[in-house]
């Protein structure tokens, strides 16, 4: 069970990894497809790029996000030793 | 009674009864195949498979009956994460993403793509904001959480009255692509066909409630994937010579991208603004595959991400599966399969929109319009496809397609035999069936839990609760089943009516509720009433056409309405109090007893001593 004094530090770390973790993907999920036209010029495997980065690429980018973020509020969560007792 | 959590551990055997499960499911329709081949009757078959199915997952939801409200209400926080996640995944894109996105990225190529990206990053933003303080906290349902992380009844009335809004378009969008499906496989009446469909998911969740729904779904997500990677590995094993369509269309699509150019389809640009993906009706393909922004305009693609982003992170639906997995970590865990699965399906389902449109010109190459290829002459026969009267030249752009019907035309294209088609058919189902049920079940759990306990008096007992809940299921798959059989409107329109709706009221007060203390009931409500009323006067007045800014679009406004008013009214009324401060502070710590558990055992404990 985590302690009294271990809860602040505990939630401005896990605020800090929400925004570690959110930012950087709304920030490409938003300019992606902006300049997917002008990216659809070169190609990748194959690929015109625009269109690899906003089907392939934000797919990928979002399951690096999810897996890192759990992996990371674990270890935050032992850490402070707020983790569940299972 | 010990303050401490009761660890729950999931069934160790799960894995083998799915993977039975999962074999069954391939050996019969491999057995189906043989029976084709040997010359069963047509009919036979699609009955078998129809029955069968559905048979299946009713018997799976029927088996799990229960008697305690842990069960019926959270399946006793059991569910494993592949399993939840998985459910989730195929719930999330649902009947109407199969078909609707599949003809969308067809017909319009990259641009139909702002919806399946929505709904992906919904499930990121969900597990990233929102989904584990939920699983912290408990509750079986929203409003559950709302009201008792705001101490309030009124709040918790609020959010289940406008959380039955999203959940009931979602039921009647699902129900559509359910009889759309159905159609497909046998040739029942509209009214055989949709009391069919309420029938098997009343047997089916009516005797298990969030138990039944959790080992149903996970079935017929399984279904559903297989019906949809099956067929799609084979074509790009035929296509790229790879079985790995989703990442081997590249050659394709460099091809393709040659061959519309020679045929001339338009490269247009649409204004910013607009918003103009193909509907239900026959329509031909919009523009070049690859080439963006020719029916969706580039901030319009952007905005109606953010959108259903919002719509799926805060959907009542969905939230309530994260409350029956083991843990807050198990929660999390859950929510990362269903990013991948979802990501997958995304994939196959652009991979395969574009091995269709290349088949589509190869066939068409050097064919007249009186000798056109068989695989395009049966589309027509079924009413997929047609060809425009004021053609004058056998191209592209001289035919015209059916949105919803492109999943299943891709396989008859491809001639393959008639098990295979209907497999994807009987996928379809399956993906509405699990949407629809899981909304259906969260709706269940809304009147047990919120509405009855709402109501003025004494609080009902657990068996009461149970009881409205079961009663409610029909009641509901009734009213679901009425308007689809009575509204005419495109299941993908309700379908993101309903996440700009859940977008809207519930986006912005279930976020503030974890991330800022300051929020308080008076607040919550506003939110919830501002978000609401200004998405659904942005809906009301595009579908009236009293406005020219797109419907789909109405969450713009109502996401950040919810969010202004709910801070405004917030710091101009009393902060919350001690009580409520310490449960916000629990609430964002994993470990400790569940509070929704640790407040019913306070009210159990209070009853006594007054007593």
């Amino acid at each position: 069970m985590i302690e009294r004094k271990e809860r602040k530090p505990y939630w401005r770390h896990t605020k800090w990894q929400m925004l570690t973790s959110l930012l950087p993907f709304l920030l490409t999920l938003i300019v992606l497809p902006l300049y997917a036209d002008r990216l659809n010029g070169h190609k990748f495997l194959g690929f015109p790029l625009g269109y690899f980065l906003v089907c392939h690429g934000l797919i990928l980018i979002a399951v690096i996000t999810v897996f890192s973020f759990v992996n990371r509020q674990d270890a935050i969560d032992h850490w402070h030793g707020a983790n569940e007792d299972l | 009674m010990s303050a401490r959590p009761r660890p729950q551990h999931a069934n160790p055997l799960l894995g083998i009864y799915f993977g039975i499960f999962l074999a069954s499911f391939l050996a019969i329709a491999l057995l189906l195949l043989i029976f084709e081949q040997l010359g069963m009757a047509e009919e036979r078959i699609r009955t078998l498979l129809t029955i069968g199915s559905i048979g299946f997952y009713t018997a799976i939801g029927a088996a799990v009956f229960t008697t305690e409200p842990a069960q019926f209400f959270l399946a006793h926080r059991r569910i494993p994460p592949v399993f939840a996640g998985l459910a989730l995944a195929v719930t999330a894109i649902g009947g109407t993403g199969l078909v609707a996105f599949s003809g969308a990225l067809f017909l319009a190529g990259f641009d139909a793509l702002c919806i399946p990206i929505g709904i992906l990053a919904g499930l990121v933003a969900m597990v990233i904001l929102i989904a584990p303080y939920i699983r912290k906290f408990g509750a079986p349902s929203v409003p559950g959480y709302l009201g008792m992380r705001f101490d309030s009844l009124t709040v918790r009335l609020t959010a289940a009255s406008l959380a039955a809004a999203p959940l009931i378009l979602l039921i009647v969008a699902e129900l559509k692509v359910a009889l759309l499906a159905l159609s497909w496989l046998v040739d029942w009446s509209d009214s055989v066909a949709i009391t069919s469909l309420l029938l098997a998911l009343i047997v089916m969740l009516v005797p298990g409630g969030a138990r039944s729904l959790s080992w149903s779904s996970a079935a017929q997500a399984i279904a559903a994937l297989l019906a949809i990677l099956i067929p799609a590995t084979i074509i790009a094993v035929m296509m790229s010579n790879l079985p790995i369509g989703q990442l081997s269309h590249g050659a394709v699509l460099r091809q393709l991208s040659r061959t519309e150019l020679q045929q001339g389809l338009p490269a247009s640009i649409a204004a910013a603004m607009s918003f103009e993906l193909p509907k239900q009706a026959l329509q031909p393909i919009v523009g070049v595959y690859a080439k963006p922004f020719s029916s969706v305009g580039s901030i319009s693609f952007v905005l109606v991400t953010l959108c259903i982003m919002a719509g799926i992170a805060a959907s009542p639906g969905h939230l309530g599966r994260c409350a029956v997995t083991t843990s807050v970590y198990e929660t999390r865990k859950s929510l990362g399969w269903s990013v991948l699965v979802a990501g997958i399906l995304i994939m196959t389902l652009s991979a395969n929109a574009v091995f269709f449109r290349e088949i589509l010109m190869n066939q068409l190459a050097g064919a007249v319009a009186g000798n056109l290829p068989p695989g395009i002459k049966m589309l027509f026969e079924h009413g997929l496809a047609g060809l425009d009267p004021a053609a004058t030249k056998l191209a592209a752009t001289s035919f015209t397609f059916k949105r919803d019907g492109v999943v299943i035309a891709l396989p008859m294209l491809m001639g393959f035999p008639v098990v295979l088609v209907l497999l994807v058919a009987a996928g379809v189902l399956a993906a509405a069936l699990s949407a629809v049920a899981a909304s259906l079940t969260q709706l269940a759990i809304i009147v047990g839990e919120d509405v009855v306990i709402g109501l003025p008096g004494e609080a009902p007992s657990a068996s009461s609760r149970m009881l409205a809940a079961r009663v409610a299921i029909p009641v509901v798959a009734g009213i679901g089943g009425f308007g689809a059989m009575i509204t005419t409107r495109d299941p993908m329109d309700l379908m993101l009516w309903s996440l700009s709706l859940s977008g809207s009221a519930l986006f912005p007060v279930l976020l503030l509720s974890i991330w800022w203390k300051r929020i308080n009931s008076w607040g919550a409500l506003a939110g919830m009433a501002a978000g609401f009323a200004v998405a659904l006067t942005g809906l009301v007045a595009g579908a009236l056409g009293v406005t020219r800014f797109p419907e789909e679009l109405a969450a713009v406004f109502g996401i950040p309405a919810g969010f202004a008013a709910a801070i405004c009214v917030s710091l101009l009324t009393p902060a919350p109090g001690r009580h409520v401060l310490e449960m916000v502070r629990d609430l964002r710590v994993p470990g400790g007893e569940t509070l929704h558990d640790r407040e019913l055992r306070l009210q159990r404990q209070k009853r006594a001593q007054n007593r």
